[in-house]
């Protein structure tokens, strides 16, 4: 091995564990996350951000994997013409059930970024500011897109009542 | 009132800090964390034993189709101080992936780089530097110690590397690119240089008397002398091997 590699061996040994663990969380198959896995180190290893410390790099590491993962749910879920499955943390509250069948059955249809905020709140069951951190946008962006969403969300379950 | 549980996000944060995080007294209190920490780390597991071994070639086939495109965008975290161009760098254990000397559950990796060939490098175990080559380093330690890096050369010199003031060495923990960095006396020949991290408060002379004792005088025995013995239990050292050429025109 080269010295590069060895340094890129390294990394993925310390970091893999929590690229798996996100992609094994989203996607629930252990094949898919471990496709995933090497697919999102790549897109890391692409950034200047991989140079930090482990523990800075967690929020690109989330971001970078949550993204990915939402792409291939969503496009899997095209193929299949289903919705996405997702599994809600235990930590949220029950009083937002109505906006976890929202967000189940309507997330496809929103960008990457609003994806990944609605499923901070409402699968991880993050507070805005903690997403907004592990996302690297601001509590404000979390908190606009988390109304467009819902709003829009409820416009589209309106539409779709009989 | 009982706070709440953290989340996975906040649990990876705990994992990757080494439970240095400010949610590490819930968590050692709360049994269904312990528990949710114990899965983790069953599927960090899972990823060292399968999923790694069947993804490594992979990625480090697909790594090199690329052509470094990371060390451009790495430049500018090099200070300005005299660095006009920079580097990168690496470091390296001298022993790939198994790279450290330490006490059961305990590791530390030294990463060096240099810019003296004008293009950003990572230094590995015996690599040729120009004499006067400047150095930057970046250190990574499983557990909270306290940090020195020193060099030996030829002549039997000790010389303190980081940090460059104070007692004691400097405290780290996790991965950390250090402050400073080193430049080389311009002195061709074998240069070792040691990253020691103990739990203790340990001091330079100690550490000179200790390396004094471990490598006399001579090229052979810095080429040779990998460890430096008699220092408190506990104290993790990895090592690296420069070969000092001529100098670079500054």
């Amino acid at each position: 091995m080269t010295p590069d590699q060895q340094q890129v061996a390294q990394l993925y040994r310390r970091v893999g564990p929590t690229i798996y663990r996100r992609c094994l969380r989203i996607l629930k198959s252990r094949a898919a996350a471990q496709d995933a896995t090497q697919e999102v180190f790549l897109k890391i290893l692409k950034s200047p951000h991989h140079f930090r410390a482990d523990e800075a790099l967690l929020p690109t590491l989330y971001q970078t994997a949550t993204h990915h993962c939402l792409n291939v749910m969503r496009d899997a879920a095209r193929r299949q013409k289903k919705h996405l499955d997702l599994a809600f943390a235990p930590d949220v509250s029950t009083d937002s059930f109505p906006e976890r069948q929202l967000t189940q059955q309507i997330l496809s249809r929103f960008d990457v970024e609003t994806q990944a905020i609605a499923v901070g709140v409402f699968v991880d069951g993050m507070e805005q500011a903690e997403l907004a951190g592990a996302l690297g946008v601001s509590s404000k962006t979390v908190s606009r897109k988390l109304t467009r969403f819902l709003t829009n969300a409820r416009k589209f379950i309106h539409r779709s009542e009989p | 009132m009982t706070a709440p549980c953290p989340t996975d996000f906040a649990l990876e944060a705990y994992l990757l800090a080494r439970g240095h995080t400010p949610t590490s007294g819930h968590i050692q209190h709360c049994e269904r964390c312990q528990a949710r920490l114990a899965r983790m780390e069953e599927e960090g597991n899972e990823f060292r034993q399968s999923v790694y071994p069947a993804t490594i070639d992979a990625v480090l086939a697909s790594r090199a189709r690329r052509s470094w495109p990371w060390l451009k965008p790495a430049l500018w975290l090099v200070p300005a101080v005299g660095l006009a161009a920079s580097v990168l760098l690496v470091v390296r254990d001298p022993h790939p992936l198994a790279d450290y000397i330490g006490v059961k559950g305990g590791s530390v990796e030294l990463s060096t780089f240099t810019n003296d060939t004008g293009a950003a490098r990572a230094l590995s175990d015996g690599s040729t530097v120009s004499s006067n080559a400047k150095l930057r380093f970046k250190f990574r330690t499983d557990h909270a110690c306290s940090l020195w890096i020193i060099s030996v050369d030829a002549s039997g010199e000790v010389s303190r590397v980081f940090p460059e003031a104070g007692s004691a060495g400097a405290t780290v923990s996790g991965a950390q690119e250090l402050a400073g960095g080193a430049l080389l006396d311009g002195k061709s020949g074998p240069e070792r240089l040691f990253a020691i991290c103990g739990t203790g408060r340990l001091r330079f002379e100690e550490i000179a008397k200790a390396a004094h004792a471990a490598i006399p005088p001579g090229e052979s025995s810095v080429r040779r002398q990998r460890t430096i013995g008699g220092l408190p239990p506990g104290t993790l050292q990895t090592t690296l091997l420069l070969e000092k050429g001529t100098p670079d025109r500054q």
